[in-house]
Protein backbone atom coordinates (compact mmCIF):
# COMPACT_ATOMS: atom_id res chain seq x y z
CA UNK A 1 0.00 0.00 0.00
CA UNK A 2 1.52 3.28 -0.96
CA UNK A 3 -0.44 5.53 -0.26
CA UNK A 4 -0.37 7.44 -3.40
CA UNK A 5 -3.47 9.10 -3.52
CA UNK A 6 -3.29 10.12 0.05
CA UNK A 7 -0.01 12.15 -0.60
CA UNK A 8 -1.31 13.13 -3.87
CA UNK A 9 -4.21 15.08 -1.98
CA UNK A 10 -2.11 16.39 0.45
CA UNK A 11 0.48 17.91 -2.34
CA UNK A 12 -2.85 19.15 -3.89
CA UNK A 13 -4.11 20.91 -0.98
CA UNK A 14 -1.12 22.53 0.74
CA UNK A 15 -1.31 25.95 -0.42
CA UNK A 16 -5.19 25.92 1.13
CA UNK A 17 -4.05 24.15 4.97
CA UNK A 18 -1.37 27.15 4.88
CA UNK A 19 -3.05 30.01 4.28
CA UNK A 20 -6.24 28.77 6.85
CA UNK A 21 -2.92 28.08 9.19
CA UNK A 22 -1.92 31.49 8.75
CA UNK A 23 -5.32 32.62 9.06
CA UNK A 24 -6.49 31.17 11.93
CA UNK A 25 -3.19 31.48 13.91
CA UNK A 26 -3.41 35.19 13.16
CA UNK A 27 -6.83 35.45 14.74
CA UNK A 28 -6.13 33.40 17.32
CA UNK A 29 -2.91 35.24 18.51
CA UNK A 30 -5.13 38.46 18.50
CA UNK A 31 -7.69 37.38 20.25
CA UNK A 32 -4.70 36.82 23.15
CA UNK A 33 -2.61 39.57 21.92
CA UNK A 34 -5.64 41.92 23.20
CA UNK A 35 -7.18 40.19 25.96
CA UNK A 36 -5.53 42.25 28.62
CA UNK A 37 -6.55 45.21 27.06
CA UNK A 38 -10.43 44.38 26.45
CA UNK A 39 -10.16 42.50 29.81
CA UNK A 40 -8.97 46.03 31.40
CA UNK A 41 -11.62 48.84 29.60
CA UNK A 42 -14.38 46.28 30.86
CA UNK A 43 -13.52 46.30 34.33
CA UNK A 44 -12.61 50.01 34.60
CA UNK A 45 -16.18 51.33 32.79
CA UNK A 46 -18.88 49.83 35.06
CA UNK A 47 -21.45 51.03 32.46
CA UNK A 48 -19.96 49.56 29.45
CA UNK A 49 -19.35 46.23 32.02
CA UNK A 50 -22.75 45.63 32.64
CA UNK A 51 -24.07 46.52 29.42
CA UNK A 52 -21.76 43.94 28.14
CA UNK A 53 -22.98 41.18 30.94
CA UNK A 54 -26.82 42.10 30.18
CA UNK A 55 -25.81 41.49 26.03
CA UNK A 56 -24.38 38.43 27.29
CA UNK A 57 -27.62 37.03 28.82
CA UNK A 58 -29.34 37.22 25.42
CA UNK A 59 -30.39 33.42 25.38
CA UNK A 60 -28.94 34.22 21.77
CA UNK A 61 -25.35 33.81 23.03
CA UNK A 62 -25.79 31.10 25.21
CA UNK A 63 -24.48 28.58 22.25
CA UNK A 64 -21.13 30.84 22.14
CA UNK A 65 -21.29 30.64 26.81
CA UNK A 66 -21.69 26.90 26.64
CA UNK A 67 -23.28 25.12 29.23
CA UNK A 68 -21.39 25.86 31.95
CA UNK A 69 -22.77 29.65 31.93
CA UNK A 70 -21.22 32.73 31.66
CA UNK A 71 -17.17 32.92 31.88
CA UNK A 72 -16.06 35.80 29.84
CA UNK A 73 -13.72 37.06 32.22
CA UNK A 74 -11.04 34.76 33.26
CA UNK A 75 -8.83 33.58 29.62
CA UNK A 76 -10.29 30.43 29.30
CA UNK A 77 -13.73 31.50 29.05
CA UNK A 78 -12.85 34.04 26.76
CA UNK A 79 -10.96 31.83 24.51
CA UNK A 80 -13.53 29.67 24.31
CA UNK A 81 -16.18 32.03 23.85
CA UNK A 82 -14.56 33.19 20.93
CA UNK A 83 -13.40 30.61 18.87
CA UNK A 84 -13.97 27.22 20.68
CA UNK A 85 -17.62 27.39 21.14
CA UNK A 86 -18.80 28.28 17.58
CA UNK A 87 -17.07 30.34 15.23
CA UNK A 88 -13.90 27.88 15.48
CA UNK A 89 -15.78 24.68 14.69
CA UNK A 90 -17.65 26.29 11.95
CA UNK A 91 -14.58 27.84 10.20
CA UNK A 92 -13.28 24.88 10.37
CA UNK A 93 -16.38 23.20 9.33
CA UNK A 94 -16.38 25.02 6.15
CA UNK A 95 -12.89 24.04 5.40
CA UNK A 96 -13.51 20.55 5.58
CA UNK A 97 -17.17 20.81 3.78
CA UNK A 98 -15.23 22.20 0.90
CA UNK A 99 -12.52 19.71 0.67
CA UNK A 100 -14.58 16.67 1.80
CA UNK A 101 -16.92 17.70 -0.81
CA UNK A 102 -14.43 18.20 -3.81
CA UNK A 103 -12.49 14.98 -2.71
CA UNK A 104 -14.94 11.98 -4.28
CA UNK A 105 -18.09 13.91 -5.50
CA UNK A 106 -15.95 16.62 -6.81
CA UNK A 107 -13.33 14.90 -8.83
CA UNK A 108 -15.97 12.75 -9.82
CA UNK A 109 -17.80 15.46 -11.75
CA UNK A 110 -14.75 16.88 -12.82
CA UNK A 111 -14.17 13.92 -14.41
CA UNK A 112 -10.69 13.48 -13.13
CA UNK A 113 -11.54 10.73 -10.82
CA UNK A 114 -12.06 8.20 -13.38
CA UNK A 115 -8.62 7.54 -14.38
CA UNK A 116 -7.21 7.11 -10.30
CA UNK A 117 -10.50 4.54 -9.81
CA UNK A 118 -9.54 2.73 -12.69
CA UNK A 119 -5.94 1.89 -11.68
CA UNK A 120 -4.70 -1.17 -9.41
CA UNK A 121 -6.32 0.35 -6.14
CA UNK A 122 -9.88 -0.70 -4.68
CA UNK A 123 -12.32 1.41 -4.67
CA UNK A 124 -12.29 1.31 -0.86
CA UNK A 125 -8.85 1.57 -0.73
CA UNK A 126 -9.37 5.01 -3.14
CA UNK A 127 -11.56 6.15 -0.07
CA UNK A 128 -9.93 5.47 2.07
CA UNK A 129 -6.92 7.32 1.25
CA UNK A 130 -8.62 10.54 0.42
CA UNK A 131 -10.71 10.29 3.86
CA UNK A 132 -7.12 10.26 5.62
CA UNK A 133 -6.06 12.69 3.58
CA UNK A 134 -9.51 14.68 4.68
CA UNK A 135 -8.22 13.60 8.52
CA UNK A 136 -4.59 14.43 8.44
CA UNK A 137 -5.74 18.03 6.50
CA UNK A 138 -8.46 18.94 8.94
CA UNK A 139 -6.69 18.24 12.02
CA UNK A 140 -3.30 19.40 11.19
CA UNK A 141 -5.04 22.92 10.28
CA UNK A 142 -6.47 22.41 13.68
CA UNK A 143 -3.95 21.61 15.64
CA UNK A 144 -1.01 23.93 14.30
CA UNK A 145 -3.43 26.38 14.34
CA UNK A 146 -2.89 26.04 18.46
CA UNK A 147 0.36 27.65 18.16
CA UNK A 148 -1.30 31.17 17.03
CA UNK A 149 -3.01 31.26 20.59
CA UNK A 150 -0.53 30.15 22.42
CA UNK A 151 1.74 32.44 20.87
CA UNK A 152 -0.49 35.33 21.89
CA UNK A 153 -0.83 33.66 25.49
CA UNK A 154 2.70 33.38 26.16
CA UNK A 155 2.97 37.61 24.86
CA UNK A 156 0.70 38.50 26.84
CA UNK A 157 1.16 35.96 30.33
CA UNK A 158 -2.63 34.67 29.65
CA UNK A 159 -1.71 31.59 31.77
CA UNK A 160 -3.93 28.88 29.57
CA UNK A 161 -1.64 26.06 29.81
CA UNK A 162 -0.92 24.72 25.92
CA UNK A 163 -1.58 21.11 26.64
CA UNK A 164 -5.19 22.92 27.50
CA UNK A 165 -5.56 24.82 23.74
CA UNK A 166 -3.79 22.23 22.00
CA UNK A 167 -6.64 19.95 23.03
CA UNK A 168 -9.40 22.27 22.82
CA UNK A 169 -8.16 22.18 19.03
CA UNK A 170 -7.89 18.60 18.87
CA UNK A 171 -12.15 18.76 19.93
CA UNK A 172 -12.61 21.50 16.86
CA UNK A 173 -11.01 19.80 14.64
CA UNK A 174 -12.56 16.44 15.15
CA UNK A 175 -15.56 18.46 15.11
CA UNK A 176 -14.93 20.16 11.49
CA UNK A 177 -13.95 16.52 10.82
CA UNK A 178 -17.29 15.32 11.23
CA UNK A 179 -18.69 17.99 9.09
CA UNK A 180 -16.37 16.77 6.52
CA UNK A 181 -16.86 13.67 6.62
CA UNK A 182 -20.64 14.30 5.78
CA UNK A 183 -19.62 16.14 2.78
CA UNK A 184 -17.37 13.43 1.50
CA UNK A 185 -19.61 10.77 2.35
CA UNK A 186 -22.71 12.42 0.42
CA UNK A 187 -20.14 12.98 -2.37
CA UNK A 188 -19.28 9.03 -2.51
CA UNK A 189 -23.01 8.58 -2.81
CA UNK A 190 -23.92 10.90 -5.16
CA UNK A 191 -21.09 11.46 -7.04
CA UNK A 192 -21.59 15.49 -7.48
CA UNK A 193 -19.51 18.13 -5.14
CA UNK A 194 -22.38 20.95 -5.33
CA UNK A 195 -25.10 18.29 -3.67
CA UNK A 196 -22.08 17.33 -0.93
CA UNK A 197 -21.79 20.41 -0.17
CA UNK A 198 -25.22 21.28 0.30
CA UNK A 199 -25.71 18.40 2.40
CA UNK A 200 -22.07 19.34 4.44
CA UNK A 201 -23.06 22.87 5.30
CA UNK A 202 -27.13 21.72 5.68
CA UNK A 203 -25.76 19.29 8.16
CA UNK A 204 -23.39 21.63 9.76
CA UNK A 205 -26.01 24.29 10.24
CA UNK A 206 -29.07 22.11 11.36
CA UNK A 207 -26.34 20.84 14.31
CA UNK A 208 -26.04 24.25 15.14
CA UNK A 209 -29.69 24.96 14.98
CA UNK A 210 -30.22 21.95 16.91
CA UNK A 211 -27.65 22.94 19.60
CA UNK A 212 -29.36 26.51 19.36
CA UNK A 213 -32.19 25.46 20.19
CA UNK A 214 -31.86 23.33 23.03
CA UNK A 215 -29.49 26.01 25.16
CA UNK A 216 -31.90 28.92 23.92
CA UNK A 217 -35.42 27.11 25.25
CA UNK A 218 -35.05 24.56 28.40
CA UNK A 219 -38.47 22.06 27.19
CA UNK A 220 -36.19 21.42 23.94
CA UNK A 221 -33.46 20.35 25.67
CA UNK A 222 -32.82 16.99 24.66
CA UNK A 223 -33.47 18.22 20.70
CA UNK A 224 -29.53 19.85 21.67
CA UNK A 225 -28.29 16.50 22.59
CA UNK A 226 -28.51 15.61 19.21
CA UNK A 227 -25.96 17.67 18.10
CA UNK A 228 -22.72 17.18 17.67
CA UNK A 229 -21.82 21.05 19.06
CA UNK A 230 -23.90 19.30 22.54
CA UNK A 231 -20.89 17.04 23.16
CA UNK A 232 -17.79 18.22 21.30
CA UNK A 233 -18.20 22.36 22.30
CA UNK A 234 -21.10 22.17 24.82
CA UNK A 235 -19.04 22.85 28.11
CA UNK A 236 -15.73 24.60 27.91
CA UNK A 237 -12.87 22.03 26.89
CA UNK A 238 -10.21 24.63 28.22
CA UNK A 239 -11.65 24.37 31.19
CA UNK A 240 -12.84 20.82 31.70
CA UNK A 241 -9.81 18.93 30.07
CA UNK A 242 -10.30 16.00 28.41
CA UNK A 243 -13.67 14.58 28.84
CA UNK A 244 -14.32 11.80 26.57
CA UNK A 245 -17.21 12.98 24.83
CA UNK A 246 -16.05 15.77 23.94
CA UNK A 247 -13.82 13.99 21.56
CA UNK A 248 -15.03 10.43 20.56
CA UNK A 249 -18.75 11.19 19.35
CA UNK A 250 -17.20 13.55 16.93
CA UNK A 251 -14.68 10.82 15.77
CA UNK A 252 -17.47 7.70 15.76
CA UNK A 253 -19.93 10.13 14.18
CA UNK A 254 -16.76 11.07 11.04
CA UNK A 255 -15.96 6.96 11.05
CA UNK A 256 -19.51 5.83 10.91
CA UNK A 257 -20.10 8.36 7.97
CA UNK A 258 -17.04 7.94 6.12
CA UNK A 259 -17.96 4.22 6.47
CA UNK A 260 -21.36 4.53 5.30
CA UNK A 261 -20.04 6.84 2.27
CA UNK A 262 -17.65 4.52 1.42
CA UNK A 263 -19.21 1.60 0.96
CA UNK A 264 -21.83 2.97 -1.33
CA UNK A 265 -18.92 4.12 -3.28
CA UNK A 266 -17.70 0.81 -3.93
CA UNK A 267 -21.20 -0.11 -4.78
CA UNK A 268 -21.88 2.36 -7.56
CA UNK A 269 -20.79 3.16 -10.83
CA UNK A 270 -19.17 6.71 -11.56
CA UNK A 271 -20.59 9.39 -13.11
CA UNK A 272 -19.46 9.69 -16.89
CA UNK A 273 -21.63 12.61 -17.54
CA UNK B 1 -5.19 -16.90 -25.42
CA UNK B 2 -8.08 -14.30 -25.53
CA UNK B 3 -7.00 -11.00 -23.93
CA UNK B 4 -10.68 -9.69 -23.16
CA UNK B 5 -13.84 -12.26 -22.85
CA UNK B 6 -16.82 -10.90 -22.28
CA UNK B 7 -19.78 -13.34 -21.80
CA UNK B 8 -23.41 -12.18 -21.71
CA UNK B 9 -22.42 -8.85 -20.21
CA UNK B 10 -25.32 -6.35 -19.61
CA UNK B 11 -25.60 -3.53 -18.45
CA UNK B 12 -28.77 -1.26 -17.81
CA UNK B 13 -29.15 2.10 -16.48
CA UNK B 14 -32.29 2.43 -15.34
CA UNK B 15 -34.77 1.35 -18.25
CA UNK B 16 -32.05 2.43 -20.63
CA UNK B 17 -30.11 0.14 -22.13
CA UNK B 18 -26.74 0.31 -22.36
CA UNK B 19 -25.09 -3.05 -23.44
CA UNK B 20 -27.46 -6.70 -23.68
CA UNK B 21 -25.78 -10.28 -23.88
CA UNK B 22 -22.16 -8.71 -25.26
CA UNK B 23 -20.33 -12.18 -26.19
CA UNK B 24 -17.24 -10.75 -27.30
CA UNK B 25 -13.02 -12.03 -27.69
CA UNK B 26 -10.48 -10.37 -28.49
CA UNK B 27 -6.97 -12.56 -29.20
CA UNK B 28 -3.81 -11.70 -27.27
CA UNK B 29 -1.66 -9.63 -29.10
CA UNK B 30 -4.16 -8.27 -32.04
CA UNK B 31 -5.47 -4.79 -32.50
CA UNK B 32 -9.01 -4.95 -32.02
CA UNK B 33 -11.30 -1.83 -33.31
CA UNK B 34 -14.69 -1.19 -31.68
CA UNK B 35 -17.49 0.79 -33.18
CA UNK B 36 -20.82 1.82 -33.23
CA UNK B 37 -22.97 5.24 -33.60
CA UNK B 38 -23.96 7.19 -30.88
CA UNK B 39 -25.29 5.34 -27.66
CA UNK B 40 -24.20 1.96 -29.29
CA UNK B 41 -22.54 1.21 -26.23
CA UNK B 42 -18.63 1.44 -27.10
CA UNK B 43 -17.83 3.56 -23.75
CA UNK B 44 -20.16 1.61 -21.54
CA UNK B 45 -18.22 -1.51 -22.56
CA UNK B 46 -14.96 -0.19 -21.97
CA UNK B 47 -16.03 1.08 -18.63
CA UNK B 48 -17.42 -1.87 -17.97
CA UNK B 49 -14.15 -3.72 -18.62
CA UNK B 50 -12.34 -1.46 -16.65
CA UNK B 51 -14.94 -1.42 -13.80
CA UNK B 52 -15.76 2.64 -13.52
CA UNK B 53 -19.49 0.79 -14.10
CA UNK B 54 -20.55 -2.50 -12.65
CA UNK B 55 -22.57 -4.80 -15.06
CA UNK B 56 -26.26 -5.63 -14.29
CA UNK B 57 -25.53 -9.05 -15.54
CA UNK B 58 -22.78 -11.63 -17.15
CA UNK B 59 -18.98 -11.52 -16.44
CA UNK B 60 -15.60 -10.69 -18.12
CA UNK B 61 -12.50 -11.95 -18.12
CA UNK B 62 -8.92 -10.35 -18.91
CA UNK B 63 -5.99 -12.53 -20.13
CA UNK B 64 -8.04 -15.85 -18.31
CA UNK B 65 -8.27 -14.88 -15.22
CA UNK B 66 -12.17 -14.18 -14.64
CA UNK B 67 -12.88 -10.71 -12.86
CA UNK B 68 -15.25 -10.59 -10.11
CA UNK B 69 -16.73 -7.21 -9.19
CA UNK B 70 -14.50 -4.98 -6.99
CA UNK B 71 -11.07 -7.23 -8.32
CA UNK B 72 -8.88 -4.67 -9.37
CA UNK B 73 -5.10 -6.02 -9.35
CA UNK B 74 -6.15 -7.38 -13.24
CA UNK B 75 -5.63 -3.16 -14.06
CA UNK B 76 -2.36 -2.77 -13.45
CA UNK B 77 -1.95 -4.84 -16.83
CA UNK B 78 -4.23 -2.70 -18.58
CA UNK B 79 -3.34 1.22 -20.24
CA UNK B 80 -6.49 3.87 -20.31
CA UNK B 81 -7.36 5.96 -22.27
CA UNK B 82 -10.83 7.12 -21.32
CA UNK B 83 -12.78 9.13 -23.91
CA UNK B 84 -13.69 11.97 -21.44
CA UNK B 85 -10.45 12.59 -20.45
CA UNK B 86 -9.76 15.33 -17.42
CA UNK B 87 -6.42 15.13 -16.26
CA UNK B 88 -5.30 17.23 -12.76
CA UNK B 89 -4.69 20.81 -14.62
CA UNK B 90 -2.53 22.62 -11.69
CA UNK B 91 0.01 18.97 -12.54
CA UNK B 92 2.57 18.63 -15.06
CA UNK B 93 1.81 16.31 -17.73
CA UNK B 94 5.49 14.27 -15.92
CA UNK B 95 4.03 14.85 -12.75
CA UNK B 96 0.72 13.42 -13.80
CA UNK B 97 2.13 10.50 -16.07
CA UNK B 98 4.61 9.68 -12.28
CA UNK B 99 1.22 9.79 -10.38
CA UNK B 100 -0.83 7.90 -12.81
CA UNK B 101 2.56 5.13 -13.08
CA UNK B 102 2.58 4.82 -9.44
CA UNK B 103 -1.10 3.97 -9.03
CA UNK B 104 -0.37 1.15 -11.38
CA UNK B 105 2.45 -0.02 -9.94
CA UNK B 106 5.47 0.60 -12.68
CA UNK B 107 7.24 3.20 -14.42
CA UNK B 108 9.63 3.70 -17.35
CA UNK B 109 11.17 6.88 -16.55
CA UNK B 110 13.34 6.00 -20.24
CA UNK B 111 10.17 4.94 -21.98
CA UNK B 112 8.06 8.16 -20.74
CA UNK B 113 11.07 10.23 -22.16
CA UNK B 114 11.26 9.11 -25.55
CA UNK B 115 7.35 8.62 -25.74
CA UNK B 116 6.65 12.37 -24.95
CA UNK B 117 10.00 12.95 -27.55
CA UNK B 118 8.04 10.73 -29.82
CA UNK B 119 4.66 12.90 -29.68
CA UNK B 120 6.53 16.49 -29.34
CA UNK B 121 4.89 16.85 -25.91
CA UNK B 122 6.65 19.24 -23.47
CA UNK B 123 6.03 16.97 -20.40
CA UNK B 124 7.10 19.94 -18.07
CA UNK B 125 4.56 22.52 -18.40
CA UNK B 126 0.96 22.38 -16.39
CA UNK B 127 -1.32 20.75 -18.11
CA UNK B 128 -3.75 23.39 -18.03
CA UNK B 129 -1.55 25.51 -20.43
CA UNK B 130 -1.47 22.42 -22.88
CA UNK B 131 -3.87 21.88 -25.78
CA UNK B 132 -6.63 19.52 -25.90
CA UNK B 133 -3.66 17.49 -28.61
CA UNK B 134 -1.51 17.82 -26.09
CA UNK B 135 -3.31 16.62 -23.08
CA UNK B 136 -4.46 13.80 -25.52
CA UNK B 137 -1.00 13.01 -25.69
CA UNK B 138 -0.45 13.24 -21.78
CA UNK B 139 -3.68 11.01 -22.00
CA UNK B 140 -1.78 8.44 -24.11
CA UNK B 141 1.60 8.74 -22.10
CA UNK B 142 -0.06 7.87 -18.98
CA UNK B 143 -1.36 4.51 -20.10
CA UNK B 144 1.50 3.52 -21.69
CA UNK B 145 3.86 4.64 -19.17
CA UNK B 146 3.70 1.47 -16.64
CA UNK B 147 4.25 -0.90 -19.98
CA UNK B 148 0.91 -2.82 -20.07
CA UNK B 149 0.14 -5.67 -21.59
CA UNK B 150 -3.69 -4.16 -22.78
CA UNK B 151 -4.48 -1.14 -23.95
CA UNK B 152 -8.08 -0.34 -23.33
CA UNK B 153 -8.61 3.27 -25.67
CA UNK B 154 -11.60 5.11 -26.26
CA UNK B 155 -11.53 7.22 -29.25
CA UNK B 156 -8.12 7.71 -28.41
CA UNK B 157 -6.85 9.74 -31.26
CA UNK B 158 -9.29 12.48 -30.67
CA UNK B 159 -7.17 15.83 -31.01
CA UNK B 160 -4.59 14.58 -32.07
CA UNK B 161 -3.36 16.44 -35.74
CA UNK B 162 -2.98 13.86 -38.73
CA UNK B 163 0.56 13.38 -38.11
CA UNK B 164 0.51 12.72 -34.57
CA UNK B 165 -2.59 10.37 -35.19
CA UNK B 166 -0.20 8.42 -37.96
CA UNK B 167 2.83 8.61 -35.49
CA UNK B 168 0.13 6.86 -33.25
CA UNK B 169 -0.84 4.08 -35.30
CA UNK B 170 2.77 2.91 -35.72
CA UNK B 171 3.35 3.05 -32.33
CA UNK B 172 0.05 0.83 -31.77
CA UNK B 173 1.49 -1.45 -34.55
CA UNK B 174 4.99 -1.52 -32.57
CA UNK B 175 3.53 -2.37 -29.52
CA UNK B 176 1.29 -5.46 -31.02
CA UNK B 177 4.66 -6.82 -32.44
CA UNK B 178 5.89 -6.49 -29.03
CA UNK B 179 2.78 -8.32 -27.91
CA UNK B 180 0.74 -5.74 -26.59
CA UNK B 181 -3.16 -6.17 -27.08
CA UNK B 182 -5.06 -3.11 -28.27
CA UNK B 183 -8.81 -2.81 -28.06
CA UNK B 184 -9.89 1.02 -29.10
CA UNK B 185 -13.52 2.08 -30.44
CA UNK B 186 -13.00 4.64 -32.86
CA UNK B 187 -15.73 6.26 -35.68
CA UNK B 188 -12.84 6.69 -38.39
CA UNK B 189 -13.05 3.48 -40.68
CA UNK B 190 -9.08 4.41 -41.98
CA UNK B 191 -7.90 4.50 -38.47
CA UNK B 192 -9.79 0.81 -37.81
CA UNK B 193 -8.08 0.06 -41.70
CA UNK B 194 -4.97 1.38 -40.56
CA UNK B 195 -3.86 -0.63 -37.62
CA UNK B 196 -6.92 -3.25 -36.84
CA UNK B 197 -7.26 -6.65 -37.75
CA UNK B 198 -10.67 -7.28 -36.10
CA UNK B 199 -13.57 -5.22 -35.54
CA UNK B 200 -16.72 -5.38 -33.32
CA UNK B 201 -20.07 -3.45 -34.46
CA UNK B 202 -21.97 -2.35 -31.93
CA UNK B 203 -25.76 -0.98 -32.50
CA UNK B 204 -28.06 -0.35 -29.74
CA UNK B 205 -26.38 -2.37 -27.20
CA UNK B 206 -26.43 -5.36 -29.49
CA UNK B 207 -22.72 -6.76 -30.77
CA UNK B 208 -23.67 -7.08 -34.78
CA UNK B 209 -21.02 -8.50 -36.25
CA UNK B 210 -17.17 -9.55 -35.36
CA UNK B 211 -15.48 -9.81 -38.22
CA UNK B 212 -12.03 -8.73 -40.10
CA UNK B 213 -11.39 -5.44 -41.55
CA UNK B 214 -11.08 -7.06 -44.69
CA UNK B 215 -14.01 -8.57 -44.81
CA UNK B 216 -15.69 -5.06 -43.65
CA UNK B 217 -13.76 -3.80 -46.71
CA UNK B 218 -14.96 -6.17 -49.10
CA UNK B 219 -18.73 -5.95 -48.18
CA UNK B 220 -18.67 -2.11 -48.56
CA UNK B 221 -20.04 0.59 -50.94
CA UNK B 222 -17.91 3.06 -53.21
CA UNK B 223 -19.05 5.82 -54.94
CA UNK B 224 -16.89 5.39 -58.31
CA UNK B 225 -16.62 8.46 -60.74
CA UNK B 226 -15.34 7.28 -64.31
CA UNK B 227 -14.73 9.71 -66.58
CA UNK B 228 -14.35 8.29 -69.97
CA UNK B 229 -12.42 10.04 -73.54
CA UNK B 230 -15.85 9.43 -75.70
CA UNK B 231 -19.39 9.01 -74.76
CA UNK B 232 -19.90 5.13 -73.36
CA UNK B 233 -23.00 3.08 -73.48
CA UNK B 234 -24.92 1.82 -70.54
CA UNK B 235 -24.46 -1.64 -72.03
CA UNK B 236 -20.90 -1.29 -71.05
CA UNK B 237 -22.02 -1.80 -67.55
CA UNK B 238 -24.33 -4.61 -68.18
CA UNK B 239 -23.80 -8.04 -66.13
CA UNK B 240 -20.66 -6.88 -64.41
CA UNK B 241 -20.98 -8.06 -60.75
CA UNK B 242 -21.43 -5.73 -57.90
CA UNK B 243 -22.21 -2.72 -59.99
CA UNK B 244 -25.36 -0.87 -59.00
CA UNK B 245 -27.15 2.67 -59.14
CA UNK B 246 -25.76 3.40 -62.59
CA UNK B 247 -25.90 6.96 -63.87
CA UNK B 248 -24.88 8.33 -67.60
CA UNK B 249 -24.42 11.56 -68.89
CA UNK B 250 -22.34 12.02 -71.96
CA UNK B 251 -18.51 10.31 -71.11
CA UNK B 252 -19.17 10.42 -67.18
CA UNK B 253 -20.02 7.33 -65.46
CA UNK B 254 -21.25 7.63 -62.20
CA UNK B 255 -21.94 4.40 -59.73
CA UNK B 256 -21.89 1.81 -56.80
CA UNK B 257 -20.07 -0.50 -56.26
CA UNK B 258 -20.61 -3.03 -53.63
CA UNK B 259 -17.96 -5.48 -52.60
CA UNK B 260 -14.73 -6.37 -55.00
CA UNK B 261 -13.92 -3.72 -57.62
CA UNK B 262 -12.12 -6.12 -59.94
CA UNK B 263 -15.23 -7.05 -62.47
CA UNK B 264 -15.85 -3.40 -62.97
CA UNK B 265 -11.84 -2.29 -63.84
CA UNK B 266 -11.42 -5.38 -65.64
CA UNK B 267 -15.06 -4.35 -68.01
CA UNK B 268 -13.66 -0.37 -68.10
CA UNK B 269 -9.84 -1.03 -69.12
CA UNK B 270 -11.02 -1.82 -72.71
CA UNK B 271 -12.13 1.97 -72.62
CA UNK B 272 -9.86 4.66 -72.65
CA UNK B 273 -10.31 6.20 -69.38
CA UNK B 274 -9.26 9.86 -68.23
CA UNK B 275 -10.07 9.95 -64.77
CA UNK B 276 -11.24 7.10 -62.56
CA UNK B 277 -12.36 8.55 -59.03
CA UNK B 278 -13.54 5.67 -56.13
CA UNK B 279 -14.82 7.55 -52.64
CA UNK B 280 -14.09 5.29 -49.94
CA UNK B 281 -17.30 5.01 -47.94
CA UNK B 282 -17.22 6.27 -44.56
CA UNK B 283 -18.24 3.88 -41.96
CA UNK B 284 -21.33 4.92 -41.52
CA UNK B 285 -22.34 4.28 -45.38
CA UNK B 286 -21.39 1.03 -44.64
CA UNK B 287 -23.48 0.44 -41.54
CA UNK B 288 -26.32 2.12 -43.39
CA UNK B 289 -25.59 -0.29 -46.77
CA UNK B 290 -25.14 -3.78 -43.93
CA UNK B 291 -27.07 -3.45 -41.01
CA UNK B 292 -29.87 -1.10 -41.89
CA UNK B 293 -31.22 1.80 -42.20
CA UNK B 294 -32.09 2.52 -38.21
CA UNK B 295 -28.54 2.17 -37.65
CA UNK B 296 -27.92 5.62 -37.16
CA UNK B 297 -30.78 7.20 -36.45
CA UNK B 298 -29.39 9.04 -33.38
CA UNK B 299 -27.32 10.69 -35.86
CA UNK B 300 -24.84 8.93 -36.78
CA UNK B 301 -21.77 7.63 -36.00
CA UNK B 302 -19.27 7.75 -33.08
Amino acid sequence: MKWVVFYHELKHRWTSVIAWIIGICLYGFLLAYFWPSLKDQLFSNKQLYDAFIKMLENPVYKPFIGRSGLDFFTPEGFLFTEYYSVIGPIALGFLAINMGAELVGGEEEWKTLELVATSALSRIQLFAEKAAALVVAVLFVSLTSSLGFIAGNAVVDMEVAATKVVYGSLVVGLMALAFGAVAMAAGGICGRRGPAVGVGYGFLFLQFALYTLGMVAEKFNWVGKLSLFYYAVGDNMLRTGYVAEQLWVSAFFAVLVLCIGGLVFTRRDLKSQ
Amino acid sequence: MEAIVTRGLTKYYGATKGIEDLDLEVQEGTIFGYLGPNGAGKTTTIRLIMQSILPTRGEFSIFGKLIKPGSYEYRSKIGYVPGELSLYENMTGWDYVLFASRLRNHLDRAYVRALAERFQVDLSVKIKQLSKGNKQKVGIIQALAHKPKLLVLDEPTAGLDPFMQEEFYKLLIELQSEGVTVFFSSHILSEVSKVCERVGILREGKLIALESVDALRSKSTREVKITFASPVRAELFSGIPNVVDLELRDNEATLKVVGSMDPLLKRVSEYEVVDFLSREPSLEEIFFAFYGSSFGKEGGMQ
